[in-house]
């Protein structure tokens, strides 16, 4: 073999590796820049969940379009509020402040303005997150309760399927009357899936039984079944008064529709 | 922390054997003159053991947070150490760097990170081949210099170090990740995030957070996972997303959960929680932070 001859297969083969190297480190950045779904299984074996229903909703069953209803039937203001939304609406943002800029003659004024024309993994999420805000609970007309005013959040994988996680996160600025709220729905779940596994941050001694949790304590009432979680929660929120949640969900990776299979 | 003083931080314990060489000619490595600075190979050798050392501290998350900072001079840092145990140990070097009697006030430098330290010095001597009773000689004089090194010689004076240092930290924060992409309620907002970066940038903000050496925002491209930029701050990753009160309540929900599960005592969890609850006006804002 002749020098150039070696000169050029050696030219050859850094061409290809570099080409080679070039093509993976390009599908290693695209893998990044694009949304993947997560695998989904059915439930392992075990004790299923007697009922997945809570805040007026099948979990695993309800579709999005009956919880539109049925939120709209009791005049809540609800909205996707999905990541992919939020990436929409601060596109709206910036087309805004773009907007303003070139009217203020500074066009070049505002920063991060490739967002405009770039899309994000976010972008391709089909994640719903169909949530109401300031919802009074007497509103949720599914069961009495405590006086309060919280989130109403209802989470499904994409627009088709049924609904993944339903919760609702309301906050007291007392704790009596926080206390109260997660011992009623506490006794409403169990009463529908049995007694909780429940843990807690309260003090272990020298504190009056119910007395208020620590800052940033939490106390955790949990059903688990092969299906679904549910749990009730209050929390001190350490001087922002105390939040107290309910929520039954299918947990990833369990394919949304694992309480009904 | 200034530059100098970062860099004063890692030269701390070969500071120490300088102050010692100087201040008992009868039993320091400069008492056996040229031999040691022979022995060690004089100044190739002396960069090849400094090299070695600031790959092995560098590599450990117990004591690296002090190194890991942008604002580290890492080539004076290097050349720093050269000079120093060129000059301890009888070489014609000359020490101009920063006195380590000023630097390290500030910096809350613990017994076991002094200790972490010697030990990576001592296995990069070993490492060269140094024979044992140098290495000997060099540690026995560095560990009577502690006292003026060490500022926290119980290990308990920052949250930082009750916590476990960053590896500690590592772990919560794995948890809490974990948690947080369990939670169906604001896991989109993470689903598509560089998960080793984010792990990253939140080891370093908890390790700020709890008095630690860290610098959140002062990342060496490349140097930890997924950074290959500077950390965000909270404003500028969270401005125009619309983040709910509720999700970031949700969000601080699972943190708590994490640092339970960790057994962080009730006073350390608040004053974690009570650094980074105050951020929710830079990442809320559809609502006001209540």
């Amino acid at each position: 073999m002749t020098k150039r001859r070696a000169a050029s297969v050696a030219l050859l083969a850094g061409a290809v590796v570099a080409a080679s190297v070039g093509y993976w480190r390009h599908r290693a950045r695209a893998a990044a820049q694009h949304w993947v779904a997560p695998v989904l299984v059915d439930p392992a074996a075990g004790a299923r969940t007697p009922s997945s229903e809570i805040l007026g909703v099948r979990v695993g069953a309800t579709r999005l379009v009956e919880v539109q209803r049925l939120t709209g039937a009791k005049g809540l203001s609800c909205a996707d509020r999905s990541v992919r939304v939020l990436m929409g609406e601060l596109r709206d943002k910036k087309r805004a402040e773009i907007a303003a800029a070139e009217a203020a003659g500074k066009p070049d004024a505002v920063s991060g303005a490739s967002i405009l024309t770039r899309k994000t993994a976010r972008d391709e999420n089909p994640q719903v997150r169909f949530s109401c805000d300031g919802v009074r609970s007497g509103a949720l007309g599914d069961r009495a309760r405590p006086e309060g005013v919280g989130r109403l959040l209802y989470v499904f994988d994409d627009a088709n399927g049924p609904v993944r996680h339903a919760s609702y996160q309301r906050n007291h600025d007392d704790w009596t009357a926080a206390l109260a709220d997660y011992e009623d729905a506490r006794r409403a779940l169990t009463e529908k899936l049995g007694p909780p596994r429940e843990s807690s941050s309260m003090p272990k001694s020298g504190a009056a039984p119910g007395g208020p949790l620590p800052k940033y304590g939490r106390r955790v009432a949990e059903w688990k079944f092969s299906d679904v979680v549910a749990t009730v929660s209050v929390g001190n929120l350490g001087g922002r008064g105390f939040s107290v949640s309910e929520a039954l969900e299918v947990p990833l990776p369990l394919r949304p529709d694992a309480p009904v299979r | 922390m200034t530059i100098r003083t970062i860099l004063a931080t890692g030269i701390f314990g070969l500071g120490a054997l300088l102050a010692a060489c100087s201040s008992d000619d009868s039993r320091t490595p400069a008492a056996s003159g040229d031999a040691l600075y022979v022995r060690l190979g004089k100044a190739d050798g002396i960069e090849t053991v400094v090299a070695d050392f600031l790959e092995r501290v560098k590599a450990d998350a117990k004591i690296n947070g002090y190194f890991l900072n942008a604002s580290v001079d890492q080539a004076h840092l290097s050349a720093c150490l050269v000079k120093q145990i060129g000059e301890a140990t009888g070489g014609p070097e000359k020490y101009d760097c920063k006195s380590m009697a000023d630097a390290h006030s500030n910096l809350g430098i613990s017994r076991q990170d002094f200790d972490d330290l010697v030990g990576h010095l001592s296995d990069a001597l070993v490492a060269a081949k140094v024979e044992q009773k140098d290495v000997d000689t060099i540690l026995g004089v560095l560990g009577p210099m502690a006292a003026d090194i060490v500022r926290d010689e119980t290990n308990d004076a920052t949250v930082y170090q009750r916590l476990g240092r960053k590896p500690a930290i590592q772990a919560v924060v794995t948890d809490f990740h974990s948690r947080v992409m369990a939670d169906a309620a604001i896991n989109s907002f993470f689903a598509t995030t560089d998960a080793n970066r984010l792990a990253t940038c939140l080891v370093r903000q908890v390790c700020m957070a709890t008095g630690g050496p860290c610098k959140y925002g002062d990342e060496i491209p490349d140097a930890e996972p997924g950074v290959k930029s500077a950390c965000r701050t909270m404003k500028d990753a969270h401005t125009g997303l619309n983040v709910a009160y509720a999700d970031f309540q949700e969000l601080v929900t699972d943190l708590v959960a994490a640092l339970d599960a960790a057994n962080v005592p009730a006073d350390d969890k608040n004053a974690i929680l009570g650094v980074l609850a105050p951020m929710c006006p830079d990442i809320v804002e559809k609502d006001a932070c209540q």
